[in-house]
């Protein structure tokens, strides 16, 4: 069994073919997601997003009071999505013809102003830059959310000030500053804390990688399939010799696909190195479980991979354009192919758990997505558990198959 | 001793009946000849002896034992040489035929030497470190060889094993195969090449249609047919007339011209030639070139079957 481990491994890594989409294609692949998602980075558009307020007795009501507040707060330094800037570069401006001027003259890309008690804000068109839609999204969101928070804060407190607070301490015109001696007396001071329900910060993109690793492993399935192909009699006279020497087929099985399996696993490490010291793709800081995920993710793809190898009166390059096919659609559903893919992935899974455990890509994809996202190990252990079942169920059906086709022909 | 035995074997694809209770037994230390043309049955009988085909009906044994897909300790002792090419493309030489002999072999000093030797035995020293691609068609072929042969089995198939080669490639084959016959091995030899059969092969089976038509000795199977020697005579101004008188002698069994010789098939018999020669010199008719010729494998496919041996070479 040594022998033919050691051969197959030989004869596999050299076979230029199958490492083209093993190896480089996923790395190829990285890099240009790394391209595209460096264009959609939240600090390219999350900090110093040029805002002229129009300053006038409008502004200054106290019913702006909030959003006064929370504009001042978003531009003070730590308010950026990268946490080193501020989110807002606001600018004054005395009057709304001044703003307009100031407004297509600068790098700003709203103009706010408060008209008839409600604040407007004023959209600059420039065609050259490519991000004001998204960062005049930004305005508007704050300026939105603000409002709906305002009023549902305002709600809430009020409720729960009848029926804990005196309110006979709060009078009309100081409110505010009564509310808020109240409130600290009676709830605290502290009116919200900030909390993370995870260790990592959310990040949309990695899924996107770990989508990648998925359908890596469904093209490192080629290797499976190659050395199990070349072990039937059927399919070639290499198959034919081997299948009537005096070494047993178990251990050649066993020598050929654990062969197989170990240089799936090195192409799939390279790529998640690559993925983790170059492209910084977030796994969670837990690169030991990673390795685990691609150990047994290439022991699943090497058994997928074995049981199309096996598959019976079809050509080795049927089989290779099954096998390619049955990768896509498999990275489509882990939700390779951009966000409404992502949706759709997400969709059935929620529609249909039982399908994350059938498609490899989805199941690799989402035991690195239980590493990032959960700080406790139990979703990670039972995708592991997934991969593992998959594995051992594939590579049965590879060994029945196998013992059908121990002739030539029939 | 019998090392293989095959009896009364059927093999059908659907309607075609690919082997018909074909028989054959093998003694040890031969070089059984299977000679019969393309889609006789010779590789459809070896892939059922090797257990490669299941089979409709018959008995097959190897070494006094019935072959099966997990009969190990008698695959040990097997070499095949297979008719197409059946070596991996990505390892070299020497990786290929130590790759071939593991299976056989797990001691790895005494496989260094057998595929040393092996390496020798083809003529492949100097390119161990090719890769087939690399490889001439010839040196491809001896490449096949020595991976089916580098265990030193003690009964070796040979499918047609000199196809596509150069006639110096050729000659080192057969003479490899029969220096491996003086160290012990049994050989079947299935090819439809009659001369290569005639020369090396020390007991023939002629087969067609899944059957065996005849088998001996190169001398016995001769024997079976009634012609014992054809001549060919260069003449000038040859007739029709003259060669009904040729017809008319008594031991001749035909006669034709062909391209300005006179052919004549005659039975066995010490004064074929003399007997013709005085016919011509009677008519007067001058000639040239004489040529005598002991009857080939084909003269007696012909009379078995009265077809030729296809593809000849």
């Amino acid at each position: 069994m040594g022998q033919t481990f050691k051969y197959t491994f030989l004869s596999l890594i050299r076979n230029g073919g199958v490492l083209v989409w093993a190896l480089a294609f996923p790395i190829v692949l990285a890099t240009m997601f790394y391209a595209m998602f460096a264009n959609l980075d939240y600090d390219a558009f999350g900090r110093d997003i040029g805002l002229i307020v129009v300053d006038d007795e409008a502004w200054q009501a106290r019913d702006n009071e909030p959003l006064r507040r929370t504009l001042d707060a978003l531009t003070e330094t730590g308010s950026s999505s990268g946490g080193d800037g501020a989110l807002i570069a606001m600018r004054t401006a005395p009057d709304e013809k001044r703003a307009l001027e100031e407004l297509y003259a600068g790098d700003a890309v709203a103009a706010l102003l408060v008209s008839d008690s409600e604040p407007e804000l004023l959209m600059k068109r420039d065609p050259a830059d490519s991000m004001i839609g998204v960062k005049q999204s930004v305005v508007q969101t704050v300026l939105e959310s603000t409002e709906a928070i305002d009023t549902t804060a305002t709600n809430a407190i009020e409720q729960r000030l009848r029926g804990t607070a005196d309110m006979s301490k709060l009078s009309g015109e100081n409110f505010v500053n009564d509310l808020e001696s109240v409130l600290s007396s009676t709830i605290g001071a502290d009116y919200s804390q900030r909390i993370s329900i995870t260790e990592n910060a959310p990040d949309e993109n990695a899924r996107y990688y770990y989508a990648l690793l998925g359908l890596a492993a469904l093209f490192a399935a080629n290797l499976g399939l190659v050395a199990m192909n070349e072990l039937l009699p059927g399919t070639g006279a290499v198959g034919a010799r081997r299948s009537i020497s005096a070494l047993q087929h178990r251990s050649q099985i066993a020598g050929s696909l654990l062969a197989a399996w170990l240089l799936a696993f090195l192409c799939l490490l390279i790529g998640f190195l690559y993925m983790d010291v170059v492209l910084r793709v977030g796994f969670g800081h837990r690169e030991l479980a990673c390795v685990g995920v691609l150990a047994l993710g290439s022991a699943l793809a090497t058994a997928l991979g074995a049981v199309f190898g096996a598959l019976p009166k079809l050509p080795t390059a049927a089989k290779a354009g099954i096998l390619t096919g049955v990768a896509c659609v498999g990275a489509l559903f882990a939700g390779l192919y951009g966000t409404a893919c992502m949706e759709l992935a997400d969709t059935v899974a929620s529609l249909a758990p039982w399908s994350v455990y059938i498609n490899p890509a989805q199941g690799i994809s989402q035991a690195f997505f239980s590493l990032y996202a959960y700080d406790s190990m139990t979703p990670y252990g039972f995708a592991m558990l997934g991969l593992a079942a998959l594995t051992l169920v594939l590579t049965g059906i590879a060994y029945l198959l196998y013992r059908r086709q121990r002739y030539v022909s029939v | 001793m019998t090392i293989v035995s095959v009896d009364s074997l059927v093999k059908r694809y659907g309607e075609l009946v690919a082997l018909d209770h074909f028989s054959m037994a093998i003694e040890g230390g031969e070089i059984f000849g299977l000679l019969g043309p393309n889609g006789s049955g010779k590789t459809t009988a070896i892939n059922c002896i090797l257990g490669l085909l299941p089979y409709d009906k018959g008995t097959i044994t190897l070494f006094g034992e019935p072959m099966t897909p997990t009969s190990y300790d008698l695959k040990a002792r097997i070499g095949i040489v297979p008719q197409n090419v059946a070596v991996f493309e990505e390892l070299s030489v020497r990786e290929n035929i130590d790759y071939f002999c593991s299976l056989y072999v797990t001691d790895k000093s005494r496989r260094r030497e057998l595929v040393d030797e092996a390496i020798d035995f083809v003529g492949l020293s100097g390119y161990e470190k090719f890769r087939p691609k690399k490889l001439s068609g010839g040196l491809l072929r001896r490449l096949n060889i020595a991976c089916g042969i580098a265990h030193k089995p003690t009964l070796i198939f040979m499918d047609e094993p000199t196809v596509a080669v150069d006639p110096q490639t050729r000659n080192h084959i057969l003479e490899g195969i029969v220096r491996l016959n003086h160290e012990g091995a049994t050989i079947i030899y299935t090819s439809h090449y009659m001369e290569e059969v005639e020369e090396i092969c020390s007991r023939i089976m002629i087969m067609d249609h899944g059957r065996s038509l005849a088998q001996g000795t190169n001398t016995e199977l001769k024997a079976m047919i009634g012609m014992g020697e054809r001549l060919r005579i260069e003449v000038a101004n040859a007739d029709d007339e003259l060669i009904a008188n040729v017809r008319s002698l008594p031991s001749v069994i035909s006669a034709t011209i062909d391209q300005g010789f006179l052919c004549v098939d005659c039975k066995t018999g010490a004064h074929n030639l003399v007997d013709v020669l005085e016919l011509l010199q009677c008519r007067g008719v001058s000639f040239g070139r004489i040529y005598a010729e002991p009857p080939t494998l084909n003269d007696v496919f012909l009379e078995i079957t009265g077809t030729e041996l296809r593809d000849e070479r």
